[in-house]
């Protein structure tokens, strides 16, 4: 709940107070940007309006432009029912942690943490041990079929399919 | 080269399968029913009893699933217990990914189980599980739910299962899929039940490479975005089908009360407009399609004996159970008529079928030409709670009566009379459009008796078709059944016809390796459908036994009341003219 309801009437110092300090945020942010491009990552805008379409994992398959693919073997992002179509639909996919459980475990430096969070995932180096799909704490990375670790690397692709405004590819700071 | 070529076989009798590459078979009939069509003709004898072990169950996807949007449905064939001919029936939800993720092109039910089973294809495996502890329960939804919480791959698999109606076999029992999506009609339901399959699940996580990735990718978006920014499937973006309640209604082609009327009086209040402003609660979309035409509505009821306690229900409507168990049974009520859509999905019935066969009895019933006794329950239009209990009765057959109607009207009427008003055509109960000489001679010559054949009812809507002879009304939805057999072999949502022309079919093929033109595929949609119809014909499927009901020329069209020589002609040309095609 937003600690503001539970008062009475925000004043309007409070109000004052919110706008400023948010506009002085801003600035400093803008600021910031001109002198670094801040990294992207893939984020949810509102899980509530997911329909469950998949329209995100069979985009995930066509990412590389050189070699796309028709199907969801190597889909970083997993879209499901909740126990049921009645209850709704979500996506999975990495949430970006700022210390990927998954990094420490991979033996082979296949995983390294990427800035502005989650992982960069180095295909050539990866043995397929399966070490990350099971150190991930929410269940974000999904095995191919070649054992190797289907993992979302935020390259904000399928946002740009997503038809109900779900997935949105935004910076972040660093 | 189209990849999901593989072929899976599963025996129930024996607890075996096989996996057989039919590349062949694909590239000369693309996919989806031009396929099934020579799959059934191979694995079934054509006198098969359709709930006998015998029977044999094809399911098939097209080469544009999974690799295009809107590509998202599955055929089914097999022979119906409803008609004792061909049966044919498409589903969307996630079957058609979940197959083709999995590998295959099409997956063969053959034999039957001694005791009950659920089957559950892992990609390359085939389980067979024990289901005795969930045979037995009448709800489809939980028989899912408790088999979704067993089985693994959440979000890339397909659970395909029956309820009660089903297991004891009614006629025009469904398979549902992804607890809204269903193979509804000409009773797959039953044919699962008689072979003592609860449920087939398939898991699948595979891909493939296109032959060309650049043009695939292309086409992809070109595809997407012609479906998510013109108007072509605004339809189905908005209220959904149940758009056409009220322009149907205003019309005078609203079935009401078993088509004793064509308009209803209550029209307004079950509406599309209606249930969207009060009732549509969340909109789900099938695997792969981004117009999730799937409309969901929120039922809050009561408890019946305690205050302040609510159950909350989600149901999901369209334009066919609207009209069946709305205006053919004069159910005026959204509520009620909610109560009416979610029994029926429970119990994995029919929706058309059920709203017919239970009109019917209504009518029967006033005319006293069956008593209460048979119906157990006083059944009056409008009466939405009778409806409810005699829904229970039709799975439960408690007596002849129920025994007989849950063989659907047509074996009803047989032995209880009033054929004139048992509104089947070639044994399937009709669809929810009174529009006119193309409507019901759509249903009449359709291969599956459906409205989705031919779209008779778009025919009759359209300005020029009052100045059509019969010869140019039959030319014109053979045409059209023609090129629809080209879409459910590729196999594309019929929702996205207006997406997928002639040209956007060749161009989206063509990544992925088939070259092909707009004649050619017109060629191939001729040749499936005369296959299919000499495959019907083998089943015993003649045309001199179609059956007219009366009741279509005792109640007024738009178009005026029908004239039986009108459909005379009309059948005598398509004698003459299926005769060509079968030859050629």
């Amino acid at each position: 709940m937003n600690p503001d309801m539970l008062r009475p009437f925000p004043t309007l110092m409070h109000q004052i107070r919110y706008h400023l300090s948010t506009l002085v945020m801003a600035v400093i942010l803008s600021y910031g940007s001109k002198k670094k491009s801040m990294p992207k990552r893939l984020v949810i805008k509102d899980i509530e309006k997911c329909v469950g379409c998949g329209v995100c994992m069979y985009a995930c398959a066509r990412r590389s432009a050189k070699d796309p693919e028709i199907g969801i073997d190597r889909s970083g992002i997993l879209t499901t029912s909740l126990s049921g179509f009645e209850r709704g639909a979500t996506v999975i996919f990495c949430r970006a942690c700022e210390e990927p459980p998954c990094v420490p475990v991979c033996p082979t430096g296949a995983l390294t943490p990427r800035a502005g969070g989650g992982v960069s995932y180095k295909e050539d180096l990866c043995i397929a041990c399966g070490n990350c799909i099971k150190a991930c704490n929410i269940g974000a990375i999904f095995e191919r079929s070649d054992g190797k670790p289907a993992v979302c690397v935020h390259c904000g692709y399928c946002a740009k399919f997503c038809p109900h405004g779900v997935l949105a590819f935004e910076e972040v700071p660093a | 080269m189209n990849a999901r070529t593989k072929v899976l076989k599963i025996d129930l009798s024996r607890y075996k399968y096989e996996v057989e590459d039919r590349s062949e078979l694909f590239e000369r009939w693309l996919g989806g029913v031009g396929v099934a069509v020579q799959l059934l003709r191979e694995e079934m004898d054509v006198g098969a009893d359709p709930l006998s072990e015998d029977n044999v169950i094809v399911f098939a996807i097209g080469p544009l699933t999974p690799a295009y949007p809107m590509a998202s449905k599955t055929v089914a064939l097999f022979k119906s217990p409803l008609t004792g001919n061909l049966g044919e029936s498409h589903a969307g939800g996630r079957t058609a990914t979940s197959i083709a993720n999995a590998g295959y092109g099409a997956i063969i039910i053959k034999g039957a189980s001694r005791t009950p089973v659920y089957v559950v294809v892992d990609n390359e495996k085939v389980h067979f599980r024990d289901a005795r502890g969930i045979w037995g329960i009448k709800s489809s939804l939980t028989a899912g739910r408790i088999i979704a919480e067993r089985e693994k791959g959440r979000g890339m698999r397909t659970v395909m299962r029956i309820g009660g109606a089903g297991e004891r076999l009614v006629r025009y029992a469904c398979v549902t899929t992804e607890t809204y999506r269903h193979f509804g009609r000409l009773g797959l339901g039953a044919v699962f039940g008689s072979k003592k399959l609860k449920a087939l699940v398939v898991i699948g996580r595979g891909s493939y490479k296109p032959a060309d990735a650049a043009g695939y990718r292309r086409v992809y978006e070109k595809i997407f975005r012609t479906a998510l920014e013109s108007d072509v499937m605004n339809k189905y973006h908005l209220l959904g089908t149940p758009v056409n309640v009220n322009p149907l209604n205003e019309l005078g082609a609203l079935p009401t009360r078993n088509l004793k009327a064509a308009r209803f009086e209550k029209a307004e209040e079950i509406s599309g407009e209606a249930f969207a402003e009060f009732n549509l609660g969340r909109r789900v979309g099938c695997s792969h399609c981004p117009i999730a035409c799937i409309h969901i509505a929120v039922l809050r009821e009561p408890y019946e004996e305690e205050s302040y306690f609510y159950k909350t229900i989600m149901i999901s409507y369209d334009y066919e159970p609207i009209y069946a168990l709305g205006s053919m049974l004069g159910v005026g009520s959204r509520d009620g008529l909610l109560k009416l859509i979610h029994r029926v999905e429970v119990l994995g019935l029919d929706a058309m079928s059920t709203g017919v066969c239970l009109a019917w009895a209504t009518e029967a019933l006033e005319k006293g030409l069956i008593s209460e006794e048979d119906t157990l329950v006083r059944l009056r239009f409008g009466d939405h709670e009778a409806y409810l209990r005699a829904m229970d009765f039709l799975v439960e057959q408690p007596n002849d009566f129920y025994k007989h109607l849950a063989q659907g009207v047509e074996k009803a009427s047989d032995a209880y009379g009033g054929k004139d008003f048992a509104l089947a055509f070639g044994g399937n109960e009709m669809p929810g459009y009174h529009v006119g000489y193309a409507t019901h001679l759509g249903y009449l010559i359709g291969l599956r008796h459906s409205h989705l054949d031919n779209a008779g009812y778009s025919l009759d809507q359209k300005a020029d078709v009052r100045a059509m002879t019969p010869k140019e009304i039959v030319d014109s939805l053979v045409e059209e059944e023609i090129w629809r057999q080209v879409l459910s072999s590729l196999v594309v949502c019929f929702f996205a016809r207006g997406v997928y022309k002639p040209g956007t079919v060749v161009e989206a093929l063509e990544p992925l390796g088939i070259k092909t033109s707009e004649e050619e595929l017109r060629e191939l949609g001729r040749r499936i459908y005369a296959e299919k119809l000499r495959l019907k014909m083998d089943m015993g499927f003649t045309l001199d036994a179609l059956r007219l009901p009366r009741r279509i020329f005792e109640t007024e069209t738009p178009h005026g009341m029908l004239k039986e020589e009108f459909f005379r002609e009309a059948l005598d040309y398509y004698k003459q003219k299926i005769e060509n095609l079968i030859i050629s």
